[in-house]
């Protein structure tokens, strides 16, 4: 019980929960920026008297948002105004739990305005910003940190509550997993010839690639239907290898084999090839990269750090020969 | 295992508390308990499922009909959800508040009675195909109708056998844009061809059957020609 206590009071630098809190609102207000960019503010947000897809002024409860502001297109562009504004004061670490809170607040008006037009992945978006609320994600790599410390980046003995982060890495490991579990079509399996992901790309509103080519590399996609369905399945292999680094001082092969190999890390870069792949083939709009930008909470401070430097050194190789 | 938690405050305590009570509301909420409902075995892909899955517990030594399945799956499905109903309860107003929950079911059941959006423009010259997905143009129009939130709009509420009451509005959102960059067009024809998926190996592709068609007049949208 104490270790349970204890395992939730710990603190830790700041930088996984600010590369989160930099990804996830680069993600969200990209997207944003495109419902301007298309014209849609108003009828994606909007009442359907202002113009408004949807009809959310039938809804019963109502949505605060229209008690307060009313049903004119002015309500819809204030809707999308106010989540471009909290999520740039994320994006750059001002007042970042409250402008997380706000943008939560918002998001969750804004999906019930077309429900059909909100999507799992922003679900999840919402969860992270939910946490973020209560993170101390603008610690660093922030405008906060650069008025507190001097600098964008917060001294490197900085520590912060992780159990944010804790959270946010419970919620990778629950999203696969779940996934992976809910795939009960038997397409997903040899039962049904592993077709999922070839009727997925050949879906017209996802497909990228033609028909011809998508035939050509048929035998391909079963391999993927197959490789991503159980990669989904394994996903609480990150709760394993966790479990085995804080008790690493016990015996154990398996153990012992977990804390030779940056497990976690694999698990992380299968999905990152994963999902850039699906990006490659598949119409997903943000998805790809809105469930990867929550990848470095996965990943413990100190490890990010010297996942960056070994980067920076890469990047910084080539230029000195 | 890390043994260093010299003094725990009451507030880690109650902060652990907290943590686990979330936790736990979050699994329940992201386990896939088997919510089946009658409707959900309407679908001509369910009644597939059903029939392999049951041809599949008989070869493995389990005699089952895909009937005896369905009625099996109906009655978890209604307890697992009554399960989850009641506990979840006290905590929808703050998840209706905050937009969260934990259900990914991500192409869990991929369709291969899939839909095919199509946008015909219809005026003095005859009918013009303005957009048919998954598009290739790279116009305005296709760029619109492809943006995420749109296509759930169109993808999830109309491409099923019968579409919901926002894929009519959706129908003259589109009309409307349409109208705006085409002067010329008197009518536009919106619809959602079903279009079978049949893997290699599986039989002849077969032509798309037109669907779900709704054809919005420029009266209609109050813009003159």
């Amino acid at each position: 019980m104490r270790w349970w206590v204890g395992l939730w009071d710990r603190r830790e630098h700041p930088r996984s929960l600010a590369a989160v809190r930099i990804g996830l609102s680069t993600v969200l207000l990209w997207d944003l920026l495109r419902i301007w960019a298309y014209d849609l503010v108003v009828p994606l947000s909007g009442t359907h008297t202002a113009g408004g897809i949807g009809v959310p002024e039938s809804l019963q409860p109502s949505l605060w948002f229209l008690d307060l502001f009313g049903h004119s297109a002015g309500a819809a562009w204030g809707l999308w105004g106010g989540m471009a504004l909290s999520c740039t004061l994320l994006l750059l670490g001002v007042v970042p739990r409250l402008a997380a809170l706000v943008l939560v607040l918002l998001y969750a008006q804004l999906a019930q305005v077309v429900p059909a037009a909100d999507r799992g992945i922003d679900m999840l978006l919402r969860n992270s910003l939910l946490v973020l609320a209560f993170a101390n994600s603008g610690a660093t790599w922030s405008l906060s940190a650069r008025l507190r410390h001097g600098s964008f980046s917060a001294p490197a003995d900085l520590r912060v509550p992780a159990w944010p982060r804790y959270l946010l890495a419970l919620q990778v490991v629950v999203l696969y997993f779940a996934a992976g579990v809910s795939k009960a079509a038997s397409s997903w399996t040899p039962v049904g010839g592993l077709n999922a992901l070839f009727i997925a790309m050949s879906d017209p509103h996802f497909q990228r690639w033609p028909d011809e080519w998508l035939r050509a590399v048929y035998p391909l996609t079963r391999v993927g239907t197959l490789v991503s369905w159980v990669w989904e399945w394994i996903a609480p292999v990150m709760l394993l290898a966790w479990w085995y680094r804080e008790t690493a001082d016990r015996k154990g092969r398996l153990r012992g084999w977990f804390n030779r190999r940056p497990v976690v890390e694999l698990y992380l870069l299968v999905g990152a090839i994963f999902h850039i792949g699906t990006h490659f083939t598949l119409r997903l709009g943000i998805f790809p990269f809105a469930v990867m930008s929550v990848y470095p909470a996965c990943v413990h401070p100190d490890a990010l750090a010297g996942m960056l430097g070994k980067l920076q050194a890469l990047l910084i190789r080539p230029r000195r020969t | 295992m890390s043994t260093d938690t010299p003094s725990l405050t009451t507030w880690a305590w109650a902060r652990a508390g907290l943590v686990t009570l979330v936790l736990l509301l979050q699994i329940l909420d992201a386990i896939p308990l088997p919510e089946l409902r009658k409707h959900h075995l309407a679908n001509p892909v369910a009644q597939e499922e059903l029939v392999r899955w049951s041809e599949l517990l008989t070869d493995l030594g389990r005699p089952t009909t895909p009937e005896q399945l369905a009625e099996t799956g109906l009655d978890l499905g209604s307890l697992a959800g009554t399960f989850r109903k009641v506990v979840l309860k006290p905590w929808h107003p703050l998840r209706r508040m905050t937009g969260t929950g934990q259900s990914w079911g991500l192409f869990a059941y991929p369709e291969p009675a899939s839909g095919r959006l199509v946008v015909d423009g219809i005026g003095p010259d005859g009918t013009e195909t303005l957009y048919s997905a998954p598009g290739g143009k790279g116009d305005e129009l296709e760029t619109l109708l492809e943006y995420r939130r749109i296509r759930g709009i169109y993808d999830d509420a109309g491409d099923r056998p019968r579409p919901r009451r926002i894929y009519q509005r959706f129908a003259q959102f589109v009309a409307e844009r349409v109208f705006a960059d085409h002067p010329e067009l008197t009518a536009v024809e919106i619809r959602l061809d079903l279009h079978p998926l049949i893997p290699p190996g599986q039989g002849e592709p077969v032509e798309d059957t037109r669907r779900h068609a709704r054809i919005v007049l420029r009266s209609d949208v109050g813009s003159p020609p």
